[in-house]
This record gives structure tokens, C-alpha cells and sequence, in this order.
């Protein structure tokens, strides 16, 4: 339990997490302007695009999203899109995050309002 | 209705610094919706932080090279050839002379930032970054020292203004140099594209 804990940290971060997540809720059609709104939307907090393919970058390399590139369009200067999709790995690795985090926050009296 | 044009000095850094085919693309469309400059140059700024410094965790020892190759490439073209040779031919006493010096002296920094790129493909601006990173660091002893001396009242606040444009620009040649580098090779790359995808191409398919 406590290595896979460790496993997870090493493997999957705070932002890499809220990526994977946010990739999860656009669905199809998810490249960096959506994914980057979702987790302000969610989260409240403004996202620098850079910050979110710096994370994406690293889970591709991970094998937990792939990426494929679109058409270019002219609202973005002739730039294409470059699309995300997650893999099963990425599924699961997000199942396990949640899972152990889910465990770390049981029965926390600090969260429940006993203790401040 | 035509799409506003975000500021092309930012664009052209952040497709050199950060060569994700789909950022720079993802920012003119938020540029669209935002409209302020200060905005598009603050995310390509972040973004090539961003893109850099992953790149650096990601390759460390790839990182320890550039710097070790940077720090060889100074020693040997500053002590040898700069010093050495250059400043007794040149002697720079007069102002246009020492405009020549200094020409030559960035010159030479501007192709270390050339040939640590070269020498790191395809991770050349993350690696020019992190030998920019090396040498800021190695630069705070002595600018402490000139800034100490003006605070002590041993030397004039020219002096210390003097030491910072300096660093400065020597920061920038770098990135220039390495920019370059990157440019060049992104052009090379987009001419190997299009004579894949040219109709002679595709015909000799």
C-alpha cells in the first residue's frame, strides 16, 4: 500500500492529475484550450497553457494520453490543433489515484471539523 | 471579420523555445477571445519556463552536457581567443575599438548558444535554458561583488549599471544563438515536410 502511495506520487502529480481529469470530462475534441478551461472552470484557478502541455508532454511520454495533430485552421494562424485522447493506462491510473486518495482522506478529524 | 494579430516577437519565441506543434496555435485563439498583449506575452513566457525547465527534469544529464559543453566552449573562445589573442591585436583603447571587442566577444557567446542547440537535438532550447540557467547563477558572486563596491562607495553606480547590461546581454546572445539554431533546423524540417508531401513526391509513391 505505502509503496504504491509512493508509485503513485512519483508517477502522477497534482497538475498531471487535473489534466487527466479535465481530459476525461471535454471527451473528444480535447486539445489544450478546453482542457485548460475545464480546470479553471472546476478548480477556480487560471492554468498557464504552457504549465498544461508541459503535463501533457509528460503523460504522453508515460503512455497515459496519446496525441494526434488536426487540420490547420485560420483563427489560429494557419496552426493546427493538436488533440489528446487518454488510454486505458491513463484510466486506470487515474482509478488508482482516486482510490488511494480516497483512503488517505477517510476518517480525517481534521477535515470533519473536530480538530482545527 | 479578421482575426487580431497577437505580438509576433512573442509567437516567434515561444515556436522557437517551445516546439509543441499545437501551443502556439491554442494561445492566437485565446488571444482572439482576450485581446491584451500583456496577457499572450505573459503565457509564452510561463510557457517556455514551463516547457524548458520539464524538459531539464526530464534529461538532466543531457543538462550537465550543455552546461559542461558551454562552460568548455567559454573557457577555451574567452581565455585563448578573446583574451589571449584578440584584445593585444585589438588593443581596444578607443571607443571603436572596444565596440569591435565587445562585437566580437558577444559574437562568440551568440555561437555558444549555437552550438550547445546543435549538440543537443532535439532537446537544443531546453538545453541553451539550462546553460542560461548556469550562467545566471555564476553571475551572482561577481555582480555582488560590483554591487557591495557601490554600496560601499568604492565604485560609482556606472559601474554597476555597466556589469548588468553586460550579463545581460550576454544572457540574450545566447538565447539568440540558440534560437537560431532551433530556427534553422525547424526550417529544415518544414522543407523535408513538404517534399514528402509534394506532387512529385506522391507520385513517385
Amino acid at each position: 500500500m505505502i509503496r504504491a502511495v509512493i508509485m503513485a506520487k512519483e508517477y502522477l502529480g497534482n497538475l498531471e492529475l487535473m489534466v487527466l481529469l479535465s481530459l476525461m470530462r471535454v471527451g473528444d475534441n480535447a486539445y489544450g484550450v478546453p482542457i485548460s478551461q475545464e480546470i479553471e472552470l472546476r478548480t477556480g484557478r487560471d492554468v498557464a497553457l504552457g504549465s498544461v502541455y508541459a503535463a501533457l508532454d509528460r503523460l504522453e511520454r508515460k503512455g497515459f494520453v496519446t496525441s494526434t495533430l488536426g487540420d490547420p485552421t485560420p483563427e489560429r494562424g494557419g496552426r493546427a490543433k493538436r488533440y489528446f485522447q487518454i488510454t486505458a493506462k491513463g484510466v486506470r491510473e487515474v482509478r488508482d489515484a482516486q482510490r488511494m486518495l480516497t483512503n488517505m482522506w477517510k476518517n480525517l478529524s481534521v477535515l470533519q471539523g473536530e480538530m482545527v | 471579420m479578421t482575426t487580431p494579430q497577437p505580438p509576433r516577437l512573442a509567437t516567434w519565441v515561444l515556436e522557437r523555445f517551445c516546439a509543441d506543434p499545437g501551443l502556439a496555435g491554442d494561445l492566437i485563439e485565446e488571444y482572439g477571445r482576450r485581446r491584451s498583449a500583456l496577457w499572450y506575452w505573459k503565457q509564452a513566457v510561463m510557457a517556455v519556463g514551463a516547457y524548458s525547465t520539464s524538459q531539464i527534469m526530464e534529461h538532466k544529464w543531457l543538462a550537465a552536457r550543455a552546461i559542461a559543453t558551454g562552460y568548455v566552449i567559454w573557457y577555451v573562445f574567452n581565455w585563448t581567443l578573446l583574451k589571449g589573442f584578440v584584445r593585444p591585436w585589438l588593443d581596444p583603447d578607443t571607443t571603436l575599438e572596444k565596440a569591435a571587442f565587445l562585437a566580437v566577444g558577444y559574437s562568440i557567446w551568440m555561437a555558444n548558444g549555437w552550438t550547445i542547440a546543435k549538440l543537443h537535438r532535439p532537446y537544443s532550447t531546453a538545453m541553451v535554458f539550462a546553460y542560461v540557467i548556469w550562467s545566471i547563477v555564476a553571475s551572482v558572486p561577481p555582480v555582488y561583488d560590483v554591487l557591495v563596491s557601490t554600496v560601499t562607495g568604492s565604485t560609482d553606480a556606472s559601474a554597476l549599471a555597466q556589469v548588468l547590461v553586460m550579463r545581460t546581454v550576454t544572457i540574450m546572445a545566447l538565447m539568440t544563438g540558440g534560437a537560431l539554431a532551433a530556427y534553422r533546423d525547424q526550417l529544415k524540417r518544414r522543407a523535408q515536410d513538404w517534399r514528402q508531401d509534394s506532387p512529385r513526391a506522391f507520385a513517385a509513391r
